[in-house]
């Protein structure tokens, strides 16, 4: 693995290579200490390794997981509602971005999408074109599953989120 | 009690920004997260938004990251309306929230962000 990670580096390996480097990179790490009256409280950091993808200049994941990494660093809650992702969405969010990135590869990328919270503390990703969205929203709590949005000229649904489907609709996103 | 009042088609109302992830600022949009419903208690009667101006609309929040624009015949387009409650606040009414109908819930928000125009901030805000 080179010291400096550019996008011309961490596109091209063979897949396997690829696949060990983003399954280091996503390693999630037990979390201790979270508060027992407020089971959405995140206090504790983000794993090195989530913040190393954040920084790697990964076209276009890197930047989107950077903002979910800005949206971690929020306040607990603003005047709208809670800000902060639990570590749930936030985890889960980074892993189908991760696993979506490897089914596409290396036909397609992820594209460039924005991140949100809603205001209970779930993670919002949105990729917005003009003839295509995809959303992918990820509930704050594991009781409520994942799902996939996405609008293609006329035809519009939902789908309990996988990475093969995230990744088959991201291919609509120029 | 409630003032119903009516709104023309041609009336424009103003939604505040109440998180800065509901712009897409690199292309200047509002995103369908914008246009979410909250689980109860929040948004019982729909979306808030001001009919007055962009000001009154920017003044209603401690923090406002920006304010948006819509056609109030445009939203009746999708089948949506806007209720004016206590002026100038009234609601986008009609949305279904996400446990609801996830499906059209994330339709409708989509289909309103494309309605929605951010307004320029020179338009509520004071010169320095």
């Amino acid at each position: 693995m080179p010291a400096t990670i550019d996008e011309r580096t961490v596109c091209q390996p063979r897949n396997a290579e690829f696949r060990a480097w983003w399954r280091r990179a996503i390693k999630v790490i037990e979390e201790p200490g979270v508060a027992e009256d407020d089971p959405r409280a995140t206090p504790d950091a983000i794993s090195p390794e989530r913040l190393q993808l954040a920084d790697a200049r990964i076209f276009h994941l890197s930047p989107i997981v950077g903002q979910l990494v800005e949206l971690w660093n929020e306040p607990e809650e603003d005047e709208y509602g809670r800000l902060k992702p639990t570590r749930h969405a936030f985890d889960t969010s980074v892993q189908f971005l991760i696993d979506a990135a490897i089914v596409a590869y290396p036909r397609y990328g992820i594209p460039a999408g924005c991140a949100s919270t809603d205001s209970e503390c779930g993670v919002r990703i949105e990729w917005v074109r003009p003839g295509a969205s995809v959303h992918l929203v990820v509930p704050a709590e594991e009781n409520r599953p994942p799902y996939v949005y996405h609008e293609v000229g006329n035809d519009y649904a939902t789908e309990d989120a996988t990475a093969e489907r995230l990744a088959y609709w991201l291919k609509s996103i120029d | 009690m409630r003032i119903m009042e009516a709104l023309s088609c041609s009336a424009i109302v103003y939604r505040a920004m109440s998180r800065k992830k509901w712009i897409d600022r690199e292309n200047d949009r509002v995103l369908p997260a914008a246009f979410i419903r909250r689980p109860p208690p929040q948004d019982e009667s729909g979306l808030s938004v001001d009919i007055a101006s962009p000001r009154s609309c920017h003044e209603t929040l401690r923090n406002c990251y920006g304010v948006a624009s819509l056609h109030v015949g445009r939203a009746r387009d999708l089948r949506l309306d806007v209720i004016v409650d206590a002026p100038p606040h009234a609601n986008i009414a009609g949305l279904p929230r996400q446990e609801d109908d996830r499906t059209e819930a994330e339709h409708l928000a989509s289909l309103l962000a494309k309605q929605a125009r951010i307004v320029p901030p020179n338009q509520y805000l004071d010169s320095a």
